[in-house]
């Protein structure tokens, strides 16, 4: 018993709290991909969905204007939808980066939990 | 000698794991983390009890247990050292007692997955392991020792229980003859945990989740309504499914050669050019789940590009007329380029540069996009395909940057196999047997000849799906299925039944035929040799050049070998050599089958095991007789279509009546059949008959000597009993009186002719009479006709 006792520990403290940060990473990275958030920040003024008339050289002064004009407004577009996206994306990432720090921080600590909430029994501590 | 230490505290481990992976205890331990926070919340807040304290440790364990077990104790990972200890999986661990001995894991180590595995595809089952447990020392400990090499052979993370079944049957010391029992090999067991480890980590991995660029993936990239409506989506087709795995390096190559070509300036093009059945879809669809993994390696500029398959019979069939058509495809083309993350693959590419039925001409539109690069764009076609368009249009063949596919050698299309059948059994809800896929590789490697591996093995495992019988496909199912699907005959005969038939060549042709004692000792010590394996492997069963005048039983030896050893006369392939005199009869030798199934190449793909008569050679042009050369050298033949026609399962004869003159002078001036053959030989090579590497590819050149009457009396014996024989049905009986056999083969006798006559005869006496008694009611059921000289005088 006292042998799996202190292999839980080893696995507590080593490979196991190693696990639990690389799986976080790994949410992160989720996270980041799910919301295409390097794409949004690269692509931020990108002309939305190619809907704009292609500019030519060839093309008289007021047609050119008017692509002009076309590629202007998918811009604006884009870059709202993908600003939108982005703040969404980074209230997600934000909450699960901050649980799953709270949770590494937690996890090294847990003996420590334990021990807290025998003294906090034992002095009758009540919200 | 390793030991197993049931102490130690991976063993530990593993039983504890094991307790805990019982769903009811794991359900318990959810119960008990969500009973301590509830107890914690309702007793510190509302009872204002500090025993909720209490309840946080009970929550704490509990999902600390069950964090545990799912990281460390269910697949106890691997020790630091290499002691089998180390190296025991945990489902081994927990099969072994205190003590373990072979017949005691035996009988655990099918409760587990791996042992299944073993049963169901190698056939070896938990009786066959216990009768092999049975055979060895009690003692693991060599056993252990043999499990590790084979881990270290095939590069495993852990001793599994297949592993150590194989070992089990390896420290048997009869383990060959005990496998051999199951056409296995060690190796094939070795191989096949490698297999279901393989299979193991395939189906892990399949439930990951991909990371693919995210739900704004597209945004910068445009709509593409008319060319979704006339295409497929290979990135998107491929999102949910298993990642596509590249067996061969050349594969793998190829695949980041596209990837640089692509992303660099220039020929944005790739023409991927090999046959059909060498990967080149596989090859396409594993560079499109590149581009799409946002963990890959790729340039940015590739990144999440599509690539999407041109429908040309959709394109065709949705276009009315001509100038509709090659307006769609412009508006289809234009859509692609606009929309900026599209690469357009046009599978068989042939179909978009021809003008006929099926295909559409689309060169002219496509030549801008390829000169200026604007389009990214692959093509696949074979080998053939490439010819032709380079020949019509070589400003396109030049612009399109070759990459060749080649086909799968043996090795690799196993390993494609073992992936492909998690597929094909979902697919047809059948389990394959290692066996099969191991028949599937030779059988079609030998016998389909219009595609390339490994699609070809692919394509029998798939058609063999319909003819599992119980849900399993088995190496017999195999052969079943490429007899029914492509028409190949396969031999019938057991091993048992050649053997016997073999040891008794001889009596059983003479069953048939009279006489020529010396050929046909010949032709089956020929057969004996090459049966016992003493042949060379890579040319036909046997080849012969049968010598002799006319109506001697040259014809009739072969029909008997194709009766004896191929189980009947239908398996002879008879070829008139006299009608190839010209040079251009070449070609009808070889035409493909759907030109001309009379060909010699097409007869023998879909007939293997027969025997090949080329009657009366000598009248065979010298180009005929050159193209037979690599025929009786390698045992194979191509042709005209470029495959390989395989001829190891025939038996050749070659028949000539060159020389039969000196036959008979020689034997009159006394000379044995030995001195006879080699002065024929010699004197054929003289004259210019036939060159000496021509005769010299034969394995046997066998005389026939011109028969006497007494050989013609027992060849109208023979003919009597295939006469009654066919009487037999109506119950009726014919016997020849006194002196008729005598007086038949006089009739019959012609010393130029051989027995030929003696047919002829036979049918206007024996067989005229019996219709006619037959016809006047003479002769009823039972009845018995005695033919006499009389009767024959009156004939």
């Amino acid at each position: 018993m006292l042998m799996l006792v202190v292999s839980f520990i080893q696995w507590w403290y080593g490979r196991g709290f190693r696990e639990y940060l690389e799986r976080f990473v790994d949410r992160l990275k989720d996270a980041i991909d799910f919301f295409s958030i390097r794409l949004l920040i690269r692509n931020l003024f990108a002309p939305f969905r190619q809907i704009a008339a292609e500019e030519r050289g060839n093309l008289p002064l007021n047609l050119r204007f008017r692509a002009w004009v076309d590629l202007l407004v998918s811009r604006l577009v884009g870059a709202t939808v993908r600003f939108a996206l982005l703040i969404a994306g980074t209230i997600a990432l934000l909450f699960r980066a901050i649980t799953g720090i709270i949770l590494a921080i937690a996890w090294p600590l847990m003996p420590l939990l334990i021990v807290g909430a025998v003294i906090l029994y034992m002095r009758g501590v009540v919200f | 000698m390793s030991e197993f230490r049931y102490n130690s505290i991976r063993a530990k481990k593993a039983r504890l794991g094991k307790v805990l992976n019982n769903s009811g205890v794991r359900f318990s331990l959810w119960l008990l983390f969500f009973l301590g926070i509830g107890g914690f919340g309702y007793l510190i807040f509302l009872e204002k009890n500090p025993v909720g304290w209490l309840c946080t440790i009970v929550s704490m364990i509990s999902v600390a247990v069950l964090l545990w077990s799912k990281s460390d104790l269910f697949r106890v990972p691997i020790g630091k050292g290499g002691d089998i200890n180390d190296l025991l999986s945990a489902n081994v661990m927990n099969a072994l007692g205190r003590n373990p001995n072979p017949l005691q894991f035996a009988e655990k180590v099918y409760k587990t997955r791996s042992g299944k595995f073993l049963a169901v595809r190698f056939g070896i089952t938990q009786d066959f392991v216990q009768s092999v447990a049975y055979g060895i020392p009690e003692d693991m400990g060599p056993i252990f020792d043999k499990a590790c090499e084979m881990r270290a052979q095939i590069d495993a993370e852990v001793v599994s229980g297949g592993l150590i079944v194989a070992a089990i049957i390896a420290t048997h010391p009869e383990h060959e003859r005990l496998l051999n029992e199951k056409r296995l090999e060690l190796n094939d067991l070795v191989d096949g945990v490698n297999w279901y480890n393989h299979l193991y980590g395939l189906l892990k991995s399949s439930g990951e989740k991909r990371r693919d660029g995210g739900i704004a993936r597209d945004f910068s990239f445009g709509y593409t309504p008319t060319l979704s409506r006339y295409s497929v989506n290979i990135s998107e087709s491929r999102k949910h499914r298993i990642r596509t795995k590249v067996h061969m390096a050349s594969h793998r190559e190829i695949v980041e050669k596209m990837i640089e070509a692509f992303s660099k300036g220039g020929r944005q093009n790739i023409a991927l050019v090999g046959a059909e059945g060498t990967g080149r879809e596989t090859i396409v669809e594993a560079f499109a789940e590149e581009l799409m993994d946002a963990d890959a390696k790729v340039p940015s500029s590739l990144k999440y590009r599509q690539v999407v398959s041109l429908d040309a019979s959709a394109l065709i069939a949705s276009a009315g007329e001509r100038g509709e058509l090659e307006g769609l495809v412009t508006l289809v083309f234009n859509e692609a380029y606009l929309a900026k993350n599209i690469i357009l693959c046009l599978k068989n590419a042939e179909l978009f540069f021809k003008e006929e039925v099926g295909a559409v001409n689309i060169s002219n539109i496509l030549m801008p996009f390829i000169d200026s690069g604007r389009l990214r764009i692959i093509l696949t076609m074979n080998e053939q395909s490439y010819l032709e368009i380079s020949a019509k249009n070589s400003s396109l063949a030049n612009k399109l940057n070759r990459v060749l596919v080649e086909p799968a050698d043996e090795k690799q299309t196993m390993s494609i196999m073992q992936d492909e059948i998690l597929t094909l059994e979902a697919k047809y809800n059948v389990t394959y047997q290692y066996l099969a896929l191991k028949e599937a590789n030779r059988l079609s490697a030998r016998y389909i000849n219009d595609i390339e591996m490994p699609g070809k093995a692919l394509n029998l495992l798939e058609s063999a799906a319909n003819y599992a019988t119980g849900g399993l496909v088995t190496a017999e199912t195999i052969s079943v299925a490429i007899e029914k699907t492509r028409g190949v005959k396969l031999s019938s005969g057991t091993e048992d039944d050649d053997r016997e038939k073999l040891l008794n060549l001889e009596s059983l042709i003479h069953d048939r035929m009279v006489d020529q004692e010396f050929a046909v000792k010949t032709v089956s010590d020929a057969m004996r040799r090459s049966a016992a394996g003493v042949r060379n492997q890579k040319k036909p069963i046997g080849t012969f050049l049968f010598l002799g005048p006319t109506g001697v039983g040259k014809t009739e030896l072969s029909k008997s070998l194709a009766e004896v050893y191929f189980n009947g006369e239908d398996n002879l392939i008879r070829l008139d050599m006299n009608e190839f005199v010209t040079e251009t009869d070449v070609k009808r030798l070889i035409e493909e089958g759907k030109d001309n199934e009379t060909s010699l190449t097409a007869q023998v793909m879909t007939h293997p095991f027969s025997v090949i008569l080329l009657d009366e050679i000598e009248k065979a042009h010298p180009a005929v007789l050159t193209t037979l050369l690599q025929l009786l050298d390698e045992g194979v033949l191509r042709d005209a279509k470029n495959h390989e026609v395989s001829f190891k399962d025939a038996i050749v004869i070659a028949t000539s009546n060159a020389g039969a003159d000196k036959i008979r002078q020689y034997l009159d001036e006394g000379k044995d059949l030995l001195q006879v053959k080699e002065e024929l030989t010699n004197e054929l090579i003289d004259s210019g008959e036939f060159r000496p590497e021509f005769l010299n590819r034969f394995d046997e050149i066998c005389i026939f000597t011109p028969l006497g009457k007494p050989e013609l009396v027992r060849i109208v014996e023979l003919n009597m009993k295939s006469i009654n024989k066919t009487l037999e049905p109506r119950k009726i009986k014919v016997e020849l009186g006194e002196g008729v056999a005598e007086e038949l083969a006089e009739r019959g006798y012609d010393p130029k002719m051989g027995a030929r006559p003696l047919k002829r005869t036979m049918q206007k006496t024996v067989e005229n009479i019996i219709a006619k008694k037959v016809l006047e009611g003479e002769a009823e059921s039972g009845a018995v006709i005695t033919i006499t000289l009389d009767m024959l005088q009156e004939v």
